[in-house]
C-alpha cells in the first residue's frame, strides 16, 4: 500500500513537472503570442484604385504581421473575413458603402480598425464614435504616456466620448490645456480621426497600432549608420578613418556601394580594378562592422553623373523605366486607348522591358562586386525611386531593402519612410529597414542638430527605427562630430546585417547569413573569367604579390652577400696582414 | 632571374669554401701523371703567341708527358715563323699549319685540326693570349684524373690587363663575377659548367666520341658542353687552375667578340631547343632554358620596360606603377651590387673602393651596353637563318676582323 502510493506521487511530480516546463519555457509561450494576425484592410478612394495612402499604411501594419491584404471596399465578400483577425477600414473619401459590408462589419467578431471617413456606416460596433466640431491643433499626445509630437497645424475633428470609450490619442494646440480625443477605442473597435496617413503624425499612430494589434514590443530602438554612395572614384582616405572610427566604437554599419562610375561627359567607366585602394579598404569594411549594400550598378540613366542620376526610374517621364535611354518615347495614358483592357495589354508591354532591364542591372551589379570578393547584403535603389513592380522584380534578388520606398507609380516624388522596420506586402516579403534621421547636408551649417532633432519624434513609438546616412567625402572630421552624438542615444540596437538573416540571389551569386559569417556561393567563371578587367585585376593582384615576394628572397640574398663579402675581406686582410 | 643569380651566388659563395677539399685529394705520384696535350689555336697572334709559348715553357709539369701543340691557323703575319722557332728549341712543342682546303675554318676548324696531331690522354685548350699560371696543367690533369665522372675540367682565368682602362676594369669585374656566379654557382648546385673556350681540360676518348669540335657554332665551347653532358658526364670547375688572358681594350674590339658570343649562344639555343627531348641529360634543359630566358624573355622584358620609361619621361602615361616595382628595381640593383661585389671579395686585391664605385656605374653602363648587343645579335642571326649563310658566314666574319684577337673565353 505505502508502496503504491509512492509511486503515484512519483507520477504527480512528473506530471507538475512537465506542466511547469512547458509554463517556464518562453519558446512555448512565444508560439502563442507570435501567432501572426491575419489583416485585411478594406479601403474606400475616389477612384476606387489603391494610391499611395494605401501602401503607406501597409508600412505601418506590416510591423506586425506579413498577413496582409488590401481590398476595395465595393468588392469585399464575407468569405473574405472568415480567417482574418483584424479588420482595417480605411474611407480615405466620403461614400456610401454596400449595405453587405455594413453588415459583415457589424458580425465581424475580430478587432476593427477604422480610419476617416464612413465610419457612421460601419454598424453599430462604432456607435461610440461621434463626430462633434472641427478644431485646429498642432500637438499629438498619447494618452497613457507622456508621449508627445508636434505636429504641422491640421483641423481635425473632435470625437465625443461616451463610457466606456478609451482614448489612444488626444490633440491639442501647443501651450493649452484643452484637448480633443484624435483617436478612441471601446472594446476591440477603434477609430482613427484622420482621413490620410501623413508621415508627420505617422510615429504616434504607429505607437497606438501596438495597442490595437495588442504586440507588446520591447522599447528599444534598433538604428543603423550608412556610408552612401561609395563608388570607384570614392577616396578611399576618409572612408578608411570613418571605419577605423565605427571599429573603435564597436558599431556596426552599412557602406552603399555603386559598382560603376561613369563619367557623364567622357562616358568612360571605371571599376573597382581601377581602385585597388579602395576596395582594400571596403574588404576590410566588410570583415569588420560593415556591410555592403548595393545601391544600384551605376547609379544613373541616360547621361547622368554616377551618384547623381536616377537608375530605376525614368525622372524625364516620370515613369518606371519602360525603354531604352536612348530611344525617343512618349508614355500613353489610358484615356488613348479604347478600352481599359488595351491600356493594361500595352503596360504589360512596357513591363517586359523594365523586368529585363531591371534584372539585367541587379545581377550586373551583385556580379560587379562579387568579382572583387565584395558581398552585398541588401539594396538601396539609387535616390529611393523604384516602381511598384520593380520592388516586385528585386524581392527575387534581395531579402533586405534599405532606405526610404517610393510609394506611387505616378510621382517619384511620392516616398515615404516608415517609422520602424517593416515588410509592407509592396515589397514582397522584403524587410525594410527605413531610414528616418537623414543624412548630413553639407550647406547646411546645423545639419548635425537637425538630424539628432529628429530623434525624439523616432522614439515617439516604442521601437522607432534609428538611422542616418553620411556621404564620406564630407571628411571625417565632421562625420567624427556626428558619430560622438549617435554613440550618446540610449537603448540603441546597432543593426548589424550579419547577424541579421538575409539572403541574396542573383544569377551568378548567392549570398547569404549565417551565424555573423556570410557564406557565398559564386560562379566564379561566368563572373570573373568573362571579363577583362576583373581578371587584369586578379593577375595584378598574383603579379604584385609574386614581386614582393622576390623582393623579400632579393632582400634576404642581398644581405647574405653582404655578410659573405665582408667574411672574405676580413679573411684576405687575415692573410695579407 | 634576380632569384636564380641570387641562388648561383650562393651556390658560388659555397664553392669557394669547398674547392680546396678537392685539390688536397689531387695528390698523384709522378709515374701516374696522364699525357697531356695543350692545343693552342693561333690565327694572326704575332702580338702575343710569344708570350703564350714562354709561359708553356714554365709550366709545372713532366715534360715527357707534354706536348704543346700550336695551330698556325692561315695568319698571314708572322705567327707561323715565331711557333717554328720555338717548335725547334723545344721538344714538346709542335707546329701544326694548317692548309687549305682545312685553313681558315675557325677556331674549332684549327682546334680538329691540331687535335688529329695530338697524343696525349688529355687535351688541354688555351686561347694564343693566354698565360696560364705554371701549375694550371697540373691541376687540370690531375683533376680529371680523380674525378671519373668529369668529361672536362674548366679552370679559372683572370684579366691580365684589368687596371689598363676603365673597359677592362669592366670586364674584369664582369669575368669575375661570371665564374664565380655562374660557372662556380652552377658546378655547386647543378655539377654543371660550360667550357668557357680556353683553360680546360677535356679527355680524349670524349672528343674522339663527339667527332671534335662543331665547325658551324660561333661558340663552340657552349655547343661542346652541351654535347658532353649529353654522354652522361659533367664539366668541373676547379679555381685552382688559373690562366691569365687579355681582354679587349677597344670598345669596337669587345663589341665584335661579345656579339659573336651571343650569337654563338643563340645558334645554341635554336639548335638545342627543338630537340629538347632528345637531350640524355635533363640538367642541360636548364641552361638551355636559361639562354632561353637571358636571351629572348629578359631581354624582351627589358626591352619593354625601357621604352615605357622613355616614353614616359617624354609622355605622361599615367601608369599607376605600384611601390612594388619600384622596390623590385631597387631590390634587382642592390643584387646586382651585392653579388658584384661578393664575387670581387673572393679574389685577393679586387675589392677595392675604385672597383666599389665601377661596380655602381657598370649596372647603368656596361649592363645596359649588353641590351643593345643582343639587338644586333638577334638581328645578324635572323638575317643569317634567313639568308641561309649557313656556311659561308663564318669565315667572311673572320676576315672583317683584323683587330680580333681570338680570345674567346
Amino acid at each position: 500500500m505505502k508502496k503504491k502510493l509512492k509511486r503515484n506521487e512519483i507520477w504527480v511530480y512528473i506530471i507538475l513537472i512537465c506542466f511547469f516546463t512547458i509554463l517556464q519555457n518562453p519558446s512555448v509561450l512565444a508560439a502563442k503570442e507570435i501567432e501572426e494576425p491575419k489583416v485585411l484592410v478594406i479601403y474606400t478612394t475616389k477612384d476606387g484604385e489603391l494610391n499611395h495612402e494605401q501602401r503607406y499604411l501597409d508600412l505601418l501594419i506590416s510591423h506586425f504581421t506579413s498577413d496582409i491584404q488590401f481590398m476595395n471596399s465595393d468588392n469585399v465578400k464575407k468569405s473574405d473575413l472568415t480567417t482574418t483577425t483584424h479588420l482595417v477600414y480605411f474611407g480615405q473619401t466620403a461614400k456610401l458603402l454596400p449595405a453587405e459590408l455594413t453588415k459583415m462589419m457589424e458580425e465581424y467578431e475580430g478587432t476593427i480598425l477604422a480610419i476617416g471617413y464612413n465610419s457612421e456606416q460601419l454598424g453599430s460596433r462604432f456607435a461610440f464614435v461621434k463626430p462633434l466640431n472641427e478644431v485646429t491643433i498642432n500637438q499629438l499626445q498619447k494618452k497613457t504616456t507622456d508621449k508627445t509630437l508636434d505636429i504641422p497645424e491640421i483641423n481635425a475633428v473632435e470625437i465625443e466620448i461616451s463610457d466606456g470609450t478609451e482614448v489612444l490619442i488626444n490633440g491639442s494646440m501647443r501651450g493649452e490645456e484643452r484637448s480633443y480625443p484624435i483617436m478612441v477605442g471601446k472594446r476591440e473597435s477603434y477609430y482613427y480621426g484622420f482621413d490620410n496617413i501623413d508621415s508627420s503624425r505617422a510615429t504616434l499612430f504607429a505607437e497606438s497600432l501596438h495597442d490595437v494589434f495588442n504586440i507588446e514590443h520591447d522599447e528599444i530602438y534598433p538604428g543603423y549608420i550608412r556610408l552612401e554612395d561609395v563608388h570607384p572614384l570614392t577616396d578611399p582616405k576618409p572612408l578608411k578613418e570613418i571605419a577605423l572610427m565605427l571599429k573603435e566604437k564597436n558599431i556596426p554599419y552599412m557602406v552603399a556601394v555603386i559598382p560603376i562610375y561613369i563619367n557623364p561627359i567622357t562616358g568612360k567607366r571605371t571599376t573597382f580594378a581601377d581602385s585597388p585602394e579602395l576596395l582594400k579598404v571596403l574588404k576590410q569594411i566588410q570583415k569588420d562592422g560593415g556591410s555592403i549594400i548595393l545601391h544600384g550598378y551605376t547609379h544613373q540613366y541616360r547621361a547622368s553623373e554616377t551618384g547623381e542620376g536616377f537608375e530605376f526610374w525614368d525622372v524625364e517621364n516620370n515613369s518606371p523605366i519602360y525603354f531604352p535611354e536612348h530611344e525617343k518615347f512618349k508614355l500613353k495614358e489610358l484615356e488613348d486607348f479604347s478600352t481599359r483592357d488595351e491600356y493594361i495589354a500595352y503596360i504589360n508591354e512596357l513591363k517586359v522591358y523594365e523586368r529585363e532591364y531591371t534584372e539585367t542591372k541587379i545581377n550586373k551589379g551583385i556580379d560587379e562586386l562579387a568579382k572583387y570578393g565584395l558581398y552585398p547584403l541588401a539594396f538601396e535603389a539609387p535616390h529611393y525611386t523604384m516602381s511598384q513592380y520593380g520592388y516586385e522584380i528585386l524581392s527575387g534578388y534581395f531579402s533586405t531593402y534599405v532606405g526610404q520606398v517610393q510609394i506611387s507609380d505616378k510621382d517619384w516624388e511620392i516616398m515615404s519612410d516608415a517609422p520602424y522596420i517593416t515588410s509592407p506586402s509592396f515589397l514582397h516579403g522584403m524587410n525594410l529597414l527605413p531610414e528616418t534621421m537623414g543624412y548630413i547636408d553639407p550647406d547646411d551649417e546645423n545639419a548635425i542638430q537637425n538630424l539628432m532633432g529628429k530623434r525624439e519624434r523616432i522614439r515617439v513609438a516604442r521601437d522607432g527605427i534609428l538611422s542616418a546616412f553620411y556621404h564620406p567625402y564630407l571628411g571625417s572630421e565632421k562625420f567624427k562630430e556626428l558619430l560622438n552624438e549617435l554613440d550618446q542615444l540610449t537603448n540603441v540596437s546597432w543593426i548589424d546585417l550579419k547577424k541579421t538573416n538575409v539572403w541574396v540571389n542573383g544569377k551568378n551569386v548567392s549570398i547569404h547569413t549565417e551565424n555573423g559569417e556570410i557564406i557565398t556561393d559564386v560562379n566564379r567563371y561566368k563572373i570573373i573569367y568573362s571579363s577583362w578587367d576583373a581578371l587584369i585585376y586578379y593577375i595584378g593582384q598574383i603579379v604584385s604579390l609574386v614581386a614582393w615576394i622576390l623582393v623579400g628572397i632579393g632582400s634576404i640574398a642581398v644581405c647574405m652577400f653582404i655578410m659573405f663579402t665582408f667574411h672574405f675581406i676580413k679573411k684576405n686582410k687575415q692573410i695579407e696582414g | 632571374m634576380l632569384i636564380y643569380h641570387a641562388f648561383l651566388m650562393l651556390g658560388g659563395y659555397l664553392h669557394s669554401l669547398k674547392y680546396r677539399e678537392f685539390k688536397r685529394t689531387l695528390k698523384v705520384s709522378k709515374k701516374a701523371y696522364p699525357k697531356v696535350s695543350i692545343l693552342i689555336p693561333a690565327h694572326n697572334e704575332e702580338i702575343v703567341i710569344e708570350d703564350t709559348i714562354q709561359s708553356m715553357l714554365k709550366i709545372n709539369y713532366p715534360k715527357e708527358k707534354l706536348e704543346v701543340i700550336i695551330i698556325n691557323d692561315n695568319s698571314t703575319d708572322q705567327t707561323g715563323a715565331i711557333i717554328d722557332r720555338y717548335e725547334k728549341e723545344f721538344s714538346y712543342i709542335r707546329a701544326v699549319h694548317t692548309i687549305p682546303p682545312y685553313a681558315g675554318k675557325g677556331k674549332s676548324g684549327a682546334l680538329n685540326q691540331g687535335f688529329k696531331y695530338s697524343t696525349g690522354d688529355i687535351i688541354v685548350v688555351y686561347d694564343a693570349d693566354n698565360t696560364p699560371e705554371p701549375d694550371a696543367i697540373l691541376n687540370l690533369a690531375l683533376g680529371l684524373l680523380k674525378d671519373e665522372k668529369a668529361g672536362a675540367i674548366v679552370g679559372k682565368f683572370r684579366v691580365i690587363n684589368a687596371n689598363k682602362n676603365l673597359l677592362t676594369r669592366l670586364i674584369n669585374i664582369e669575368t669575375l663575377t661570371f665564374q664565380w656566379l655562374a660557372q662556380a654557382g652552377r658546378w655547386f648546385w647543378f655539377k654543371m659548367t660550360t667550357i668557357p673556350g680556353t683553360n680546360f681540360a677535356i679527355r680524349r676518348s670524349i672528343l674522339e666520341e663527339l667527332g671534335g669540335w662543331d665547325e658551324n657554332a660561333l661558340s663552340e665551347d657552349t655547343e661542346l658542353s652541351i654535347r658532353v653532358y649529353n654522354l652522361g658526364y659533367y664539366i668541373r670547375f676547379f679555381p685552382e687552375a688559373v690562366t691569365w688572358e687579355q681582354e679587349p681594350e677597344k670598345i669596337r674590339v669587345w663589341w665584335r667578340q661579345r656579339t659573336r658570343w651571343a650569337r654563338g649562344n643563340l645558334y645554341v639555343i635554336l639548335k638545342y631547343l627543338f630537340q629538347i627531348h632528345k637531350l640524355k641529360n635533363k640538367k642541360v634543359v636548364i641552361d638551355i632554358f636559361y639562354f632561353l630566358f637571358t636571351y629572348f624573355l629578359f631581354f624582351s622584358g627589358a626591352m619593354i620596360s625601357h621604352i615605357i620609361f622613355v616614353v614616359n619621361l617624354i609622355y605622361d602615361l599615367k601608369l599607376s606603377i605600384g611601390i612594388v616595382s619600384y622596390a623590385l628595381l631597387i631590390t634587382g640593383f642592390l643584387l646586382f651590387v651585392t653579388e658584384v661585389c661578393l664575387a670581387l671579395s673572393m679574389e685577393k686585391k679586387q675589392y677595392t673602393t675604385k672597383n666599389f664605385l665601377i661596380v655602381l656605374l657598370m649596372y647603368f653602363t656596361y649592363s645596359q651596353l649588353w641590351i643593345l648587343l643582343v639587338v644586333q645579335a638577334v638581328l645578324l642571326e635572323t638575317k643569317r637563318i634567313l639568308l641561309k649563310q649557313e656556311v659561308k658566314w663564318y669565315k667572311t666574319q673572320r676576315f672583317k676582323q683584323p683587330e680580333e684577337k681570338g680570345n674567346s673565353a
